[in-house]
């Protein structure tokens, strides 16, 4: 199959960060002369609308509700409440967090009347940078746990180029010894390139077309997956081609990794596979497909929870029983909709 | 089976080095013109050529020792660039055997050596073999056994002995070890092998001269390719139509030519189906029966393997072809087959094999691994930090199969060991007619 065209890049998380910085910045940004931190939230919902590219982008959303939460949190924590003893009680938190809303318009209005930059100073620009800083630095928290996973001379499965699952591995590398095999999908020549950057490391590799992957399975000892997003039952969407690895995995009994940053969360539910998913054009997949030989190519495999064992993030390891954990923690539920 | 669509198959990235087209005149016109060149070389090659004839002749799945110890060997010198990496054994696939990519002017001058090692028609045969035009079971069960009747006929007993029946056993054997220096035979060559050999075995006992027996084996031998494979492929296909229902959506994977068969048919018939094609890339398969398809104005649909997950709910049946099935009910067939028959089991959705009786083996394997053939279908760069692995044939358990179209009926995966016993007794077709001197 020949390489497909570029397809028309969506904003990657960090890029949606600093769009957001720009846009805060511009001198025409539509906001009131006094704003307050509603304000400010209101506005980051309408520029994710603005820049979203499609019902299938999820980074600038999950990106942008990051944002807001931080802000919500950082906020808070300039009023007069004290929040950590409410934290510890359940029951409670619900409450503080409505709370928090209410005293943030408080605080603001008695605290900061000096003038609209003096929010944007010391709450949303911080926000940012610290959202920013968590991207950046994500990969190294999950590298923390990459030597608690494998033991010497196993051989890892990985699919297509994940630049997570790369680092991932070359931090492993420094304990343990280990043979990584490379599948590669049929369209593009993202396998070889991996392949070719896992080589240069000194790392054992060996390339596979896809369609070799049940006759390899059964020498694998781990799966190793980067994700597009996660979805808040545990599902994944991924590269087309994980859901038959992930299948074929549980046939072998063998134990599936899923390495991501906090980033890819997203609190929507997919059912199958084409709740979320888009055909591509017949012509990437096959230029010489006609209108009686048509060429099917999805964006997005779905994967249900079953099927993972492990979820490896910057903020803590999760079952797919557990995650739904950490997105009240990241998020903030009166986002969701964004 | 006489229209071989002669088309190059749609590769990943390089194309073969070098390839070859093949077309009779030009190649003689070649032959002739490399057999003046070699004459020159001959004379100064005697001396390595002794040493060659030994290796050549003694080979069997074991060809990289002794390629490796003959270093000055003429094919070697011939062989291009890329062959040095093929001769690396990997790590938990070193058993398994590693084709030399041959050129044809590597094979001339390995007939040089020994002009009577192999008949041009084979060496045509093997070059089609490695290019990829010639691959599938069936097709290459058929080109060998033409390729085969070329042979008979111009074959000439020498005058020391005067049996052809024993002599010609010889030459087949020779034959068949030398083709395994190409790409591995597969079940159906084996099954004609044995039936030749039977017919050499009744052909001994009686007494006819050279000529008559040589008539007499050519007929055996498109007896056997008549009621083995044609008359096979009917009854299949009409078995097939009864199971199939107007309007179902089907998903076929890579080329088979009983399936191809059967979608023609049942179109013609009138009926519809919807059909999902699976395409092999690597292999080119899935758009060659596209295009068959288009050629017979058959509308259908592609996709890749990765994105059958998609359409698996959709879809009614899998039907697959089938290289050879095995005696504890496994199916030996193209690469991904086994990946699908695992999703289709998950997603319960029917997934049927057709596939003629005389591919029915009576060997056993449960896994991909232990035995299988190396594809080297692309020239990877020499500086490459990573091994390429790409298998040709899966073995699929008898557990994912749910039935088997076969001549002599609808059987389940684990009815195979039954049926090759049967045949057994009839020494693979029904009866072998004795020949008679007076024909």
């Amino acid at each position: 199959m020949n390489t497909q065209k570029a397809q028309p890049r969506l904003y990657s998380s960090k890029e949606s960060i600093l769009a957001l910085k720009a846009h805060l910045s511009a001198k025409q940004a539509k906001l009131p002369k006094n704003p307050t931190i509603e304000d400010y939230i209101t506005y980051i919902k309408k520029l994710s609308n603005r820049l979203k590219q499609g019902p299938l982008d999820f980074w600038i959303p999950n990106v942008f509700r990051r944002v807001i939460q931080v802000i919500r949190l950082m906020s808070s924590e300039d009023g007069f409440l004290p929040n950590k003893d409410k934290e510890k009680n359940f029951k409670a938190l619900g409450l503080t967090i409505q709370r928090q809303s209410s005293r943030s318009k408080t605080t603001v209005e008695t605290g900061f009347e000096t003038g609209s930059n003096a929010n944007q100073q010391y709450i949303i620009l911080p926000a940012i940078e610290q959202v920013l800083e968590e991207l950046e630095a994500h990969s190294d928290d999950i590298n923390t746990f990459a030597s608690t996973h494998f033991f010497t001379n196993e051989v890892l499965l990985v699919y297509e180029y994940s630049t997570t699952v790369l680092n991932f591995l070359l931090s492993a590398k420094k304990t343990r010894n280990f043979e990584i095999i490379v599948l590669e999908s049929e369209t593009e020549n993202l396998g070889k390139q991996f392949a070719t950057d896992l080589g240069k490391h000194q790392l054992n590799v060996t390339l596979t077309p896809f369609t070799n992957a049940y006759a390899i399975m059964q020498r694998v000892n781990k799966i190793l997956l980067g994700v597009d997003a996660i979805l808040k039952n545990g599902g994944l969407l991924m590269h087309p081609g994980t859901y038959a690895i992930c299948v074929l995995a549980k046939q072998f009994a063998v134990p599936v990794i899923v390495l991501s940053g906090a980033h890819k969360l997203t609190p929507k539910y997919a059912f199958d596979q084409t709740t979320f998913n888009q055909l591509v054009s017949p012509l990437k997949i096959n230029p010489n497909s006609t209108v009686d030989q048509m060429s099917i190519g999805i964006t997005f495999d779905y994967v249900p929870p079953e099927y993972i064992s492990l979820y490896i993030t910057n903020q803590g390891q999760y079952t797919p029983q557990s995650i739904y954990q950490l997105f009240s923690d990241f998020y903030n539920v009166k986002d969701e909709d964004i | 089976m006489s229209e071989k669509p002669n088309q190059q198959n749609p590769k990943k990235g390089e194309p073969w080095k070098p390839k070859e087209k093949f077309d009779k005149k030009a190649n003689k016109e070649k032959q002739k013109q490399e057999q003046e060149q070699g004459e020159g070389k001959q004379e100064t090659n005697q001396p390595p050529q002794q040493q060659n004839k030994q290796p050549i002749q003694q080979q069997t799945a074991d060809q990289q020792p002794t390629q490796q110890q003959v270093p000055t060997n003429d094919k070697q010198i011939a062989q291009t660039n890329a062959s040095k990496e093929q001769d690396k054994r990997k790590d938990f696939l070193s058993h398994l055997p590693i084709f030399q990519d041959y050129t044809s002017v590597s094979i001339k001058t390995v007939k040089q050596i020994d002009p009577l090692t192999l008949h041009h028609a084979f060496i045509e045969l093997c070059i089609q073999y490695q290019n990829g035009q010639c691959i599938g079971s069936t097709h290459r069960c058929v080109e060998f056994l033409n390729a085969l009747k070329q042979f008979i006929r111009d074959y000439k007993l020498s005058r020391q002995s005067n049996y052809f029946a024993m002599a010609f056993l010889d030459e087949l054997k020779k034959i068949f070890n030398l083709m395994k220096n190409f790409r591995t035979v597969n079940e159906g060559m084996s099954t004609s092998y044995l039936f030749i050999r039977e017919c050499l075995m009744i052909l001994r006992d009686t007494k006819l001269d050279e000529n008559e027996s040589k008539i007499w084996l050519c007929n055996q031998i498109d007896q056997f390719i008549q009621s083995k494979i044609i008359a096979a492929s009917e009854l299949i296909v009409k078995n097939a139509t009864q199971l199939i229902q107007e309007g179902t959506t089907i998903l076929v994977y890579a080329r088979s030519y009983l399936i191809e068969n059967f979608i023609i048919n049942y179109f013609k018939q009138g009926k519809q189906l919807t059909i999902f094609v699976v395409d092999n890339p690597q292999f080119g398969e899935g758009s060659q029966l596209v295009n068959r398809l288009q050629q017979q104005g058959i509308p259908c649909y592609q996709i890749l393997l990765s994105h059958v997950s998609y359409i698996l709910s959709k879809v009614d049946k899998i039907l697959v072809g089938a290289s050879s099935m095995l005696c504890n009910g496994a199916l030996v067939s193209r690469v991904g087959t086994a990946l699908l028959a695992c999703l289709a089991s998950t997603h319960k959705i029917p997934f049927l094999v057709f596939c003629e009786s005389y591919k029915f083996s009576e060997k056993s394997q449960i896994d991909s691994l232990s035995w299988n053939e190396i594809a080297q279908l692309e020239q990877g760069n020499e500086n490459q930090q990573y091994t390429s692995l790409s298998l040709r044939y899966d073995i699929t358990q008898s557990n994912y199969i749910n039935m088997i179209v076969t001549e002599v009926g609808l059987i389940p995966a684990t009815s195979v060991k039954a049926v090759i016993g049967e045949f057994k007794k009839y020494n693979y077709v029904d009866a072998i007619e004795v020949p008679r001197k007076e024909q």
